[in-house]
């Protein structure tokens, strides 16, 4: 069976181009060339009509969910797994985008184009390990980075338009003296509320294979930056198409959604009631919402240390680091004495300044 | 038919027959014992109140026992205190019992009995009255004054006041629980005679009569005792040693420095006491009368009185606690280890103005610090520890909200009821002419009796 792969050629040379997220240009490697999208769009027209174009016959089926493709620069069979639509050819290096996995449903919206490049990675990681008082000493030089790999996540993004009665509970006090009592009389009231919003752009990803709370951690994006989808901004990144859908995800979007509707209906609709608290007779209508399809850019890495590997990402647009570090015990011990001491210290001065004195 | 006629005649002659001689202007002759069995007042009250005319009577009984609590003798030597103590403070003094009170309180009965019985001295009918009721179930008494004696409408230097009134009130009550009700009426009128004399209930013998005081002038008495063991504490090495420690100080420091026990405040408050013994004793140096005197009374508490030019710190109410406190702990050792004690610190005070903690205050204020400190410790610990996981779930989706699109479409305040909490909070009780509460009695200051005469008196139950 033949699998359509697409992989972008030097126009000068004929090897493999890479996406460079500096210039925003396809670069080759191997002559040093540059070349906007369109160039190589041009440039691969006009071999398509002196060649013909390029047909890659797809390899392998024999396991069920892996197929094989044929790296149409040195001709190596690359095994790629249903969600992968874009890969480094392990041989040559040459960067294959799985174009028969991106169309119809499965083809994105948008894209967010890696804004940070993986030279600038160590910094955003020095920064982020800026001001971790509970860092092992040895971390620094003990510790190895593994593998970057930069990721196209798929991401769903929502528009939500929630809609409906919220019902608080408050009440409004007043204190007066009666005899040798002092009463407090709470007149209490529900307060219902019909009302409506709008959230546009809420990310939530769309990959099994990411962890949802790293994936959120990541955020915010701009999605400003957001550009049409074209596989060259695939090349030489990692690629992954959606495997948990629209609908799926939905439920965890809502939650999110229905969290602030909560808070900002609140925030905005009780002032003068104390004790507000939400009723459980409430009803927010969230059926109202849509979602697309887009690949926002990530690195994700691990970091060996004391035979431990720390998962961490980096948001290729913005730079920001997630992760979790070690911790070292003894620092965090000697962290705590630290502060003991200085707060029993001040203390200690401001009793003997006041009282001691 | 004879014998009916001789019943009627005899029930008719009873009938007319008066239960007690009246005076021309309607009040009573006090003749008659008890109270009349048809009646809802004593026998001594008027019958008609609304023209009824103050008068005084001299011969009127300065002692009514009509509870018959008195033995004749004891009556009789009440009597003679009673004219010795009157004829000494020139106030008159009445005494009177009853086994019920009529239903008046015990305030109202005492009032009455004064006013439409003619008691008191001169024109504004100076005097005290002691009502004792033996009512089961409403046993107590009442002391009303009137005239110079009501601080309500005299300022004079012998006035009925609340500590005045707690101090006789509290002599009395031993006697009144225990049933020596004439030895204690004996000492409350030989207590009243020292107030009217003194101005004061239980004056020492240092202090001064009213009219002594009234033409008294301050001087400095250069030979005075520093030292003044009135209550026995101090043996006689002990005082030669805290003597010539006081005169040490005194020299050194410019500061007159004096000690003085005394068994208790002799009725007058306890600032009134020491700041009447370092007065009337002639205490303080150079114009100001600069000095300091510790009172350390029989009951174990201490006072610190000052005056003129001393060390800002003894001005400060924790530093004298504090000094206080720690000669009171020294005392506990011996009232002589506390008074060095105290010298100790005061030498500290006048040499450094400040005095020192104790010990147990640093290591109470180190402890509590040690565990303040725990706060930030926990709090920059956590800090540090949540710094290092960046990686949480998303909670809301705030940042995502579209400027102006959140809208309240209708809204409806439903009202579905009311709940109270009540906590009980006692208000403070201030003194009014209705009455207060003060030490164990209940103190009424400037009251009116049913006659219009104003009164002011304290009374308890026993």
């Amino acid at each position: 069976m033949a699998n359509n792969v697409s992989g972008r050629k030097c126009p000068n040379c004929g090897s493999a181009l890479r996406y460079d997220p500096e210039s925003s240009r396809l670069i080759c490697d191997f002559c040093d060339s540059g070349f906007t999208i369109e160039e190589v769009d041009a440039a691969d027209r006009e071999q398509a009509q002196q060649v013909g174009s390029m047909n890659f016959t797809a390899g392998n089926e024999a396991l069920q969910n892996l197929k094989a493709y044929v790296c149409s620069s040195c001709g190596a069979e690359v095994v790629a797994d249903p969600q992968t639509v874009s890969l480094v050819c392990p041989y040559c290096g040459s960067n294959i985008v799985l174009s028969d996995k991106i169309n119809g449903e499965l083809c994105p919206d948008g894209i967010i184009p890696f804004a940070i490049t993986p030279k600038a990675l160590p910094q955003a990681v020095r920064n982020f390990y800026k001001g971790k008082k509970l860092l092992p000493r040895n971390f620094f030089s003990d510790a190895s980075i593994g593998t970057v790999q930069g990721i196209y996540v798929p991401f769903w993004l929502y528009d939500s338009n929630p809609a409906g009665e919220m019902i608080f509970n408050g009440s409004k006090d007043r204190t007066y003296r009666d005899g040798d009592y002092v009463v407090t009389e709470h007149r209490n009231f529900e307060l219902h509320r019909n009302v409506s919003m709008s959230f546009h752009d809420i990310p939530t990803d769309a990959s099994e294979r990411m962890e949802d709370a790293l994936m959120d951690s990541l955020e915010p994006f701009d999605f400003s930056a957001m550009k049409a989808f074209n596989t060259d901004y695939l090349a030489g990144y990692v690629a992954d198409r959606w495997d948990k859908n629209a609908k799926e995800m939905k439920a965890r979007t809502d939650r999110r959604v229905y969290n602030s509707a909560v808070t900002i209906a609140m925030t905005n609709t009780t002032a003068g009631y104390s004790d507000v608290n939400l009723n459980h007779r409430s009803h927010l209508d969230m059926s109202n919402s849509t979602a697309r399809f887009v690949l926002l850019p990530v690195y994700v890495f691990d970091i060996k240390w004391n035979n431990q590997a720390y998962s961490f990402a980096v948001n290729g647009q913005t730079g920001k680091v997630v992760g979790t570090l070690p911790e070292d015990k003894a620092l965090k011990t000697r962290f705590f004495l630290k502060w003991w001491a200085i707060g029993a210290a001040v203390l200690m001065a401001v009793n003997w300044l006041l009282f001691l004195h | 038919m004879k014998k009916k006629v001789l019943w009627i005649a005899l029930l008719a002659l009873l009938t007319l027959l008066p239960f007690g001689s009246v005076k021309a202007d309607g009040a009573p002759l006090l003749i008659a014992p008890g109270p009349a069995a048809e009646s809802d007042k004593p026998f001594w009250y008027p019958q008609d109140t609304s023209n009824f005319q103050f008068f005084t009577d001299a011969t009127a009984p300065r002692v009514a026992d009509y509870a018959d609590i008195f033995t004749d003798e004891e009556e009789a030597a009440i009597l003679q205190a009673i004219g010795t103590q009157s004829a000494r403070g020139g106030a008159d003094i009445v005494v009177v019992t009853d086994s019920s009170s009529y239903g008046m309180s015990h305030r109202e009965y005492a009032d009455d009995f004064y006013d439409y019985n003619g008691y008191g001295f001169g024109k504004d009918r100076d005097g005290i009255v002691l009502f004792i009721c033996m009512e089961a179930g409403n046993r107590g008494w009442w002391t009303s004054v009137t005239g110079r004696l009501d601080p309500a409408v005299s300022s004079g230097p012998v006035l009925y006041t609340e500590t005045v009134a707690n101090a006789l009130d509290d002599a009395l009550y031993d006697y009144m629980v225990s049933g020596r009700y004439a030895e204690g009426v004996i000492d409350w009128v030989g207590n009243v005679g020292t107030w009217l004399v003194y101005g004061v209930p239980f004056a020492p013998l240092w202090y001064p009569t009213v009219e002594e005081q009234a033409v008294w002038v301050r001087e400095r008495n250069a030979s005075a005792a520093r030292i003044v063991d009135n209550a026995g504490l101090f043996a006689g090495s002990e005082a030669s040693a805290l003597q010539q420690k006081a005169k040490d100080l005194s020299d050194t420091y410019g500061v007159d420095v004096v000690i003085h026990a005394a068994k208790n405040d002799c009725g007058m408050g306890k600032n009134a006491y020491a700041q009447a013994f370092y007065q009337y004793g002639g205490y303080g140096l150079y114009s100001d009368y600069s000095g300091i005197l510790l009172v350390m009374f029989g009951d174990g508490s201490q006072l610190l009185y000052t005056e003129g030019e001393v060390p800002s710190c003894l001005n400060d109410y924790e530093t004298v606690e504090r000094l206080l406190d720690m000669s009171g702990e020294a005392a506990a050792g011996g009232a002589a280890k506390g008074a060095e004690k105290y010298l100790s610190l005061l030498e500290k005070a006048l040499k450094n103005n400040r005095i020192p903690h104790s010990s147990g205050s640093w290591i109470m204020g180190i402890v509590m610090a040690a565990l303040g400190g725990l706060i930030p410790g926990a709090i920059s610990r956590g800090s540090a520890s949540a710094s290092m996981k960046t990686v949480r779930t998303a909670f809301n989706s705030n940042d995502y909200l579209v400027d102006g699109s959140f809208r309240v479409n209708s809204g409806n305040d439903v009202y579905v009821g009311v709940t109270t909490s009540r906590v009980y909070s006692p208000q403070s009780k201030s003194s009014s002419s209705e009455g207060g509460s003060s030490g164990g009695s209940t103190y009424s200051g400037g009251h009116t009796s049913s006659s219009g005469s104003s009164h002011s008196g304290s009374g308890r139950k026993f």
